[in-house]
């Protein structure tokens, strides 16, 4: 009897009998990677800042988090938590285990630990940027520990930046063509720039950015939009991406981006705050240039704003979507169309092929060059060491091939705050939807003032029959900012109400 | 149907005990199928020489038994014998002249007087209309008589008008009648329902009702199968005490009812087990017209044989079988109409943009719509392309909705091999084109006697089920549905120049139906059962079982990719919708289980006891595997016509195994005290080493009052039984957190995925779930108290009261998120059914009118007793919080107490602060329940002010069943309901927040400062008023007619010529009438926001015949 009720399963290995071979450990540690992605909520950070509205709560509540009526049980709050510690359990079980593996070369298991390393301390830069103090866990606890307190956020930082050093040096600076997409030394010292970016420790940060690019391996694209529309998925400016494949891993980024006339729902699209963050041609700001038509609102700007979004008229695949043709699908008030006017052309994937919910294979942009070189402009302007270096950083990033802004020189842009002011411009405007602008208006503390009263959308001149808007810009929502509050998000609660050691929650929460 | 049907247990001469002359002709009887008559003094007659009783021939034993025994027989017609002493030679028997058979040599010595008057005749039937072969037909006081033939006709001679004639069937009511000046019959035999001998299936055998000490409800075939419903479990509700059934879509092929025996007990699997002749099966897999009778073991005592699968309740069918004599053959039909029995009702085109506008203006936004676009519906002759008006809900009703069934059965045999052969056929097309289902089953069950003491029985079945419904995303009746519910009526269907609109920034529902691909779903089953019992020795009987069951799905989910147009007319940006694929899924799934089983009984003086043992092993194996391709040339849906670029296939297998060893005992003195005690040890392969086997034990007790010497004055009450009962069941079955059967719960496992590097997938492999190697059983300990009772001879009762407690009940526990690893199933829970059930029933007779009225009424009480101190509320898609609550029902709703709706600023400012800032005049006013001066999510007793609101758990559930017939007319009606449950109507009753969605009716009566009497809360595009509260919880009380029948049989006469024996026409109805406190468009039944199949309200016209 005893063997007749011995049944095992056939689609997986016990923790007992897995770490034997070589493809075990490269196996576990291709898991850690998997949770990077996470399209349907990461996608939706552009809108909790003064980038992007999201309509609707669904996927993600982003809209709550964005106007400030989120509570502690706002499912992006827990959705985040969740996603990055269960990456980071991944991680901690390679690293348990991976010495038990005697099938593995010196050199493979010190890179596979140093991948899984590196996956955690990103899954900690993220949580500590997004929620401050959290609880740092560096193995599978025992059920002893689940109850445990938080470690302060400059400790985490502190252990981040130490992990990455310590494994700088067995992660490769590239790897072959096969094993594309894994964590390379230029990885690892990107996001120390950033982790001590965020920490305001600027000297140690510019220097983590001077390694980086010291590198020699990469580059700024020529093709700025090529880096989020599938077709440029091993540019040399990527440093760190989450990936997907067509028809086999898709994503669901058409339906959350797109708009109707693509097949999407417009989810996410951009506010008119970050279309007027664009400078003309000139390079002044359309306050101050003379370039600057109200009537042509959106000719003679940055590249980067038809690039990047859907103003009246862009073609997006080869499809015109128009707002101010009145019958279009996309016009206003139509079903699934924008609420702001515009839409976004960043990150719509080249080839958009099935239904609305999951066709989409173009990869998640996490890390890359161009923030390399604008972390070292702004910790060199910070630490106000300014010298060429730095105009010569923003300036690679300025004049990428078809973007081509003119030149910061010391002539035009001298000085310490008009650099600060020209370099978060810079990041800006480089990367929307990408998960700078929060950290940014976290850090920069700026975001009482761009997160708080009317969010407004595009300029309604085109629509006579919305009688209350005619003539205005379309007022999207009212937001709220709490600035006691809001700069962190709470501990969400359901770690608060099993784990009694991460209390007192954030302040305000 | 003849005497082998009729519960009469079958016994060859060999078995008998008394060679009374009583038992031996009883023997003869159901060996020849004829029928005897003596006087009653011969009955106990001590017969001599009954060695040599052994003949080829009924008249060879006959004279065996007759000759050395000084009696003698006459045939007095076909198949009715009169065995009479030698001297008492009969001076007034007689039989109609026609009747007389020429004399025999061995009955050379009868002489036939024949004084006779009055030639009668006339048929018997049952009280369906069914003719009874054999009821003895005897004019009173007199052995002059007949038995009616295999038509039920009869015809009989007698003296004068002045003659009383009886007719007698063993199960049916006597029943007398004068004869007068009518000389033709139409007798109808009610059955005896108070019949001592009624026997009821309980586990592994069958047992005298009367002597059951377990709480068990017996259900016959015929309540089941008069129903127009594709599923046995829909049948099934209402029918039996303490069973409810729900059924939440009434989709072709998916409209099963959930069954839930006392209530909800676990948080796992609530299923209970059902086993078909013994071996476990999908109920839904047979058809209901081949069930014959169905048990439901609800106590502890009566199910605890099945140990481990038994906690949930057992549910035991018999399928109908053969009877020896001439093939009889009997076929039925019914052809239905289905609509839906409530549609959501939504408003037209403009006031949904009064609404829309509305909406947005009070949150501080602009009007989406302008006047001229509303004002345009003002003209009648408006462009219906440009401005559409529609009922999207209504308008995907685009099916026929015609439903049929054909059933056929042959049966017959000889004595040593019988066999009932029946084939059926159901085929339902949904209220959606290409939504339908059509299943055929055909079941061959054999008898075989293959010597004396060994008897062998073959039952095959097949099924073979066809479902098929529209391409769809996320399931094709959600995306119908769900798109018909959401889609606002501005969209247009289709443009004028024929080609279609893009909907909601998806395929457009109604073009899927026409134009898109296919899902079918493709159900066969295969099912064997093989059953051989040996006599071994006096009382001794031995039974090997073996059942195998093979069960294949095969599905096809072929999506096609379409063209839409966002500018009709010029037709230049075309939008390609859907991924041109196709997805094949295969699972099979192999079942075997083998039994064995010793029962001995015996009898000293009046202690009498029956012993039964067993063992068990059963195992069953699931294999999966899919394929899937893209980009398939025109229509060709195979694998092979698609890409090998990017495909993708995928498989598992699962497998689990049960050895289990059981036993009962039943002992009973006098047929008064009786008692059973069962034992049951299983062992499962879902439990580690350790943990794997199980003891399950029951007792119960039973004392039969009315057999006590005292009672046998009171003459109201014809029988009455005291019983008791305690036991201990096991549930193994373990759902993990996606609510799935999980094989391997306390395994920890590296599971294999994939992430791509070098844009190729490469495997993955991980841990996902923290371990817990410690997982046993869930144990339900029950009680139960019962009674059961005649009265007045017509009226049966029957009352259980009984706790039952589940504990150990696995639990996924959360655990803190910064594990990272999500919980295991833990042994932790522990939850508390109480309830009580009353069923009563009814029959009585005025005139030619014989009627029937029973209803049966049960209540459970949920309480959660312990979940480890991890009470917690959460939060589902919809907004509604439900608990998992020490002290409350599981899954009770939870949400802020509503104390009326702000009239003004002042008020609102002055309240505590409520959850959302956004909240203003005409918003939902939640009540500060901690006095804190803030209204905050989360339940009270964690800081927060939720409360709970209400049980979705059904209480006080009903039926109510009445039938009548008079004459050829025949009439049923069956009304269920629940008295008291509580529904979340915010899913359904909240308005939209944008333009996306549907207003109802009472939205148009919402809240605005010149309308601050009004119901609903004000319009808005923000969410503080469609929060779980008070204001959305209502009762969800009902009364439903689920089905009403009308039947007509055609007179006998009339039929006889045309060959059959019977033809019956009846039309009948589904869900015909409503009775709910709820607004008449939303199904209290299945509550939901209207993006599920409905319910069907059906109605159908039928036919039964019999040749």
């Amino acid at each position: 009897c005893k063997k007749a009720l011995d049944e095992q399963p056939q689609d997986a290995v016990s923790r007992e009998t897995f770490w034997q071979t070589e493809a075990d450990a490269i196996n576990a540690v291709n898991n850690c990677y998997r949770r990077l992605g996470d399209v349907d909520n990461r996608m939706f950070l552009t809108c909790v800042t003064d980038d992007s509205y999201a309509w609707s709560n669904w996927p993600s509540d982003a809209i709550y988090v964005g106007n400030g009526s989120a509570s502690i049980s706002t499912g992006m709050f827990d959705n985040f938590w969740s996603n990055f510690y269960k990456m980071i359990a991944s991680c901690n079980d390679v690293l348990e285990n991976i010495d038990r593996d005697k099938a593995l070369s010196e050199e493979l298991l010190n890179r596979l630990k140093g991948e899984a390393r590196f996956i955690r301390a990103y899954a900690y830069q993220q949580l500590i940027g997004l929620y401050g103090d959290v609880v740092l866990r560096t193995t599978i606890p025992p059920t002893s520990e689940f109850n445990v307190k938080r470690t302060s956020r400059a400790e985490v930082a502190e252990f981040i930046v130490k992990e990455l050093d310590e494994i700088s040096a067995s992660l490769p600076v590239s790897y072959d063509a096969a094993d594309e997409g894994r964590a390379t030394r230029g990885a690892a010292l990107a996001l120390k720039s950033r982790v001590l970016l965020y920490e305001g420790k600027y000297p140690e940060a510019a220097e983590a950015a001077q390694a980086a690019m010291s590198l020699g391996s990469y580059i700024i694209d020529p093709s700025y939009l090529s880096l989020f529309d599938g077709t440029n998925k091993n540019s040399k400016e990527i440093i760190l991406s989450a990936r997907y494949v067509k028809n086999t891993l898709p994503n669901a980024m058409a339906t959350w981006v797109g708009g109707p006339s693509l097949g999407g729902w417009s989810e996410i699209t951009p506010l008119q705050s970050l279309v007027d963050a664009y400078e003309c041609t000139d390079g002044k700001t359309i306050g101050a240039s003379a370039l600057y038509d109200p009537a042509r609102p959106f000719e003679n700007r940055d590249p980067r704003l038809k690039l990047t979004i859907v103003v009246p008229g862009v073609q997006v695949n080869g499809v015109t979507i128009d707002v101010t043709n009145l019958n279009g699908l996309d016009a206003l008030g139509k079903g699934n169309a924008s609420f702001t006017g515009y839409y976004y052309k960043k990150y719509v994937p080249r080839d958009i092929q099935g239904n609305w919910d999951n066709n989409s294979y173009n990869d998640v942009v996490l890390m890359r060059y161009a923030e390399v070189l604008l972390n070292y402009a702004e910790a060199k302007i910070e630490s106000n060491q300014i010298d060429q270096t730095v105009y010569d950083a923003i300036n690679q990033v300025r004049q990428r091939t078809g973007v081509d802004m003119p030149a910061l020189t010391p002539a035009n842009t001298s000085g310490q705050e008009a650099l600060r002011v020209a370099v978060r411009r810079e990041r800006r405007v480089e990367f929307p939807m990408e998960d700078n602008r929060l950290f940014d208006i976290r850090r920069w503390k700026i975001a009482e003032q761009v997160m708080a009263g009317p969010a407004y959308g595009i300029l309604n001149n085109f629509d006579a029959n919305r009688k209350d808007d005619y003539g205005k810009n379309i007022l999207v929502e009212q937001r709220s900012f709490q600035p006691g509050r809001d700069y962190l998000w709470p501990v969400p609660q359901r770690e608060v109400s099993l784990n009694s050691g991460v209390l007192p929650n954030n302040p305000g929460w | 149907q003849d005497l082998a049907s009729l519960g009469q247990p079958v016994r060859p001469l060999e078995k008998i005990q008394t060679k009374s002359l009583k038992n031996v002709l009883d023997g003869l009887e159901v060996k020849y199928n004829v029928h005897f008559m003596y006087k009653s003094n011969l009955a106990k007659l001590q017969l001599s020489h009954i060695e040599s009783a052994k003949g080829t021939s009924l008249e060879e034993e006959l004279k065996s038994i007759t000759t050395p025994n000084k009696l003698r027989y006459k045939k007095m017609g076909d198949g009715f014998y009169i065995v009479f002493s030698q001297d008492d030679e009969p001076a007034d028997a007689a039989a109609p002249a026609a009747q007389i058979p020429a004399p025999s040599s061995s009955a050379s010595s009868i002489t036939v007087a024949a004084p006779v008057a009055i030639p009668v005749k006339g048929t018997v039937t049952d009280d369906k209309g069914q003719p009874i072969p054999g009821v003895t037909v005897l004019v009173k006081g007199t052995t002059n008589g007949t038995s009616t033939g295999p038509d039920g006709s009869w015809s009989l001679q007698v003296p004068d008008e002045n003659a009383t004639l009886e007719f007698s069937f063993i199960g049916y009511s006597k029943q007398e009648v004068k004869v007068g000046s009518r000389t033709s019959f139409s007798i109808k035999l009610m059955p005896d329902v108070t019949a001592m001998n009624e026997v009821v299936v309980v586990a592994y055998g069958t047992q005298k009702k009367v002597n059951v000490t377990g709480a068990i409800a017996a259900v016959d075939g015929a309540d089941l199968n008069w129903k127009p419903v594709g599923q046995v479990s829909a049948a099934l509700q209402g029918v039996a005490s303490g069973v409810t059934v729900t059924t939440t879509s009434g989709q072709p092929g998916v409209d099963q009812g959930t069954v839930r025996i006392r209530g909800i007990g676990t948080m796992n699997s609530t299923d209970p087990l059902v086993l078909v002749d013994g071996v476990q099966m999908n109920m839904n897999d047979i058809d209901a017209n081949d069930i014959a009778s169905m048990s439901v073991l609800k106590d502890a005592a009566s199910s605890a044989i099945y140990g481990v699968r038994a906690a949930n309740g057992v549910i035991l069918i018999t399928t109908k079988r053969g009877a020896s004599g001439k093939a009889k053959v009997s076929y039925s039909n019914y052809f239905a109409w289905q609509r839906p029995a409530r549609l959501a009702k939504y408003v037209g085109a403009k006031d949904f943009m009064n609404l829309a506008n509305l909406t947005a203006t009070n949150s501080g936004g602009t009007a989406s719509y302008s006047d001229a676009q509303i004002a345009a519906y003002d003209d009648p002759n408006r462009n219906n392309f440009t401005h559409p008006d529609n009922y999207w809900l209504d308008d995907i009703l685009t099916g026929s909705g015609f439903q049929q069934e054909h059933s056929l059965g042959v049966s017959g045999g000889t004595e040593d091999v019988k066999y009932r052969f029946s084939a059926n056929y159901f085929d339902q097309a949904g209220l959606i084109s290409n939504m339908d289902f059509n299943r055929l089953t055909v079941r061959l069950n054999t008898d075989i006697n293959v010597t004396k003491k060994l008897t062998f029985s073959a039952d095959i079945a097949a099924r073979l089920g066809n479902r098929q419904e529209p391409q769809g995303a996320s399931g094709s009746a959600w995306y119908q549905f769900g798109q018909g519910a959401i889609i606002n009526p501005l969209y247009p269907i289709r443009y004028a120049d024929g080609t279609w609109p893009v909907i909601r920034g998806g395929q457009n529902p109604i073009r899927l139906q026409e134009e898109g691909g296919l899902y079918q779903y493709k159900s066969n089953l295969f099912t064997g059962n093989f059953k051989a019992t040996y006599n071994l020795a006096k009382g001794l009987k031995l039974t090997g079982l073996t059942s195998v069951n093979y069960r294949s799905d095969y599905n096809s989910v072929r999506e096609k990719t379409l063209t839409y147009f966002k500018d009709p007319g010029t037709n230049e940006d075309p939008l390609l919708l859907g991924q041109n694929s196709v997805k094949k899924l295969y699972q099979g799934y192999w079942f075997r289980n083998y039994q064995g089983l010793a029962e001995y009984s015996n009898n000293f003086g009046r202690h009498n006891f029956t012993i039964l043992g067993g063992a068990s092993r059963l195992t069953e194996t699931t294999d999966d595997l899919s394929g899937y391709r893209v980009n398939l040339p025109g229509n060709l849906g195979q694998i092979d016509a698609g890409e090998q670029n990017g495909q993708i296939a995928e498989g598992n297998a699962v497998a689990y195994s049960l050895v289990s060893f059981f036993g009962r005992l039943n002992y009973s003195f006098d047929d008064k005290y009786l008692f059973e005690a069962n034992l049951r040890r299983d062992g499962s392969s879902r439990f580690s080493e350790g943990q794997k086997w199980g003891l399950f034990p029951s007792f119960s007790a039973g004392w039969r009052i009315s057999g006590e010497e005292f009672m046998k004055s009171v003459s109201v009450i014809n029988n009455l039984k005291l019983r008791g009962s305690w036991g201990k069941l096991g549930n193994d079955v373990i759902l993990n957190r996606d609510r799935q059967t999980t094989n391997y719960p306390y395994q920890s496992q590296y599971y294999y995925n994939s992430y791509p590097f070098g844009g190729v997938l490469r495997p993955a492999a991980g841990i996902t779930i923290y371990p817990n190697s410690g997982l046993t059983w869930e144990t339900t300990v029950m009680t139960d108290i019962g009674i059961d009772g005649t009265l007045f001879k017509n009226l049966d009762f029957t009352f259980d009261y009984y706790v039952k407690n589940t504990n150990d009940i696995l639990l996924f526990l959360p655990i803190s998120p910064s594990v990272g690893l999500d919980p295991s199933a833990q042994n932790a829970g522990k939850v508390r059914n109480k309830g009580w059930e009353f069923a009563v029933n009814y029959r009585g007779k005025i005139g030619e009118l014989n009627y029937n009225i029973g209803g049966n009424l049960s209540d459970v009480h949920n309480t959660v007793i312990d979940i480890k101190n991890t009470d917690a509320i959460t939060r589902d898609n919809n907004y509604i919080y439900t608990g998992l609550v020490t002290g409350k029902p599981i899954g009770s709703f939870y949400g802020y107490e509503v104390e009326g709706i702000f009239q003004d600023a002042a008020q609102v400012a002055a309240h505590p602060t409520q959850p959302f800032p956004t909240t203003g005049p005409g918003d939902l006013i939640y009540k500060d329940q901690n006095n804190d001066k803030e209204v905050k999510e989360g339940a009270v007793d964690k800081g927060g002010d939720m409360v709970y609101l209400g049980s979705p758990i059904p209480r006080f559930t009903y039926g109510i069943n009445l039938g009548a017939d008079f004459k050829n007319f025949d009439f049923t009606a069956f009304f269920q309901g629940v008295a008291k449950v509580d529904i979340h109507t915010l899913p359904i009753e909240r308005a939209p927040t944008n333009t996306d969605g549907n207003f109802r009716e009472q939205h148009l009566n919402s809240w605005t400062p010149d309308n601050t009497s009004a119901d609903f809360p004000r319009l808005v595009s923000t969410l503080q008023n469609y929060q779980s509260s008070s204001y959305w919880v209502k009762s969800g009380a009902y009364l439903r007619l689920k089905s009403l029948q009308l039947g007509y049989t055609l007179p006998s006469g009339i039929m006889k010529r045309a060959g059959f024996d019977r033809c019956r026409l009846y039309v009948s109805g589904q869900n015909l009438l409503t009775f709910s406190p709820l607004a008449n468009d939303i199904d209290p039944e299945s509550p939901n926001d209207s993006r599920y199949y409905p319910q069907v309200k059906t109605f159908t016209f039928g036919l039964n015949v019999q040749f």
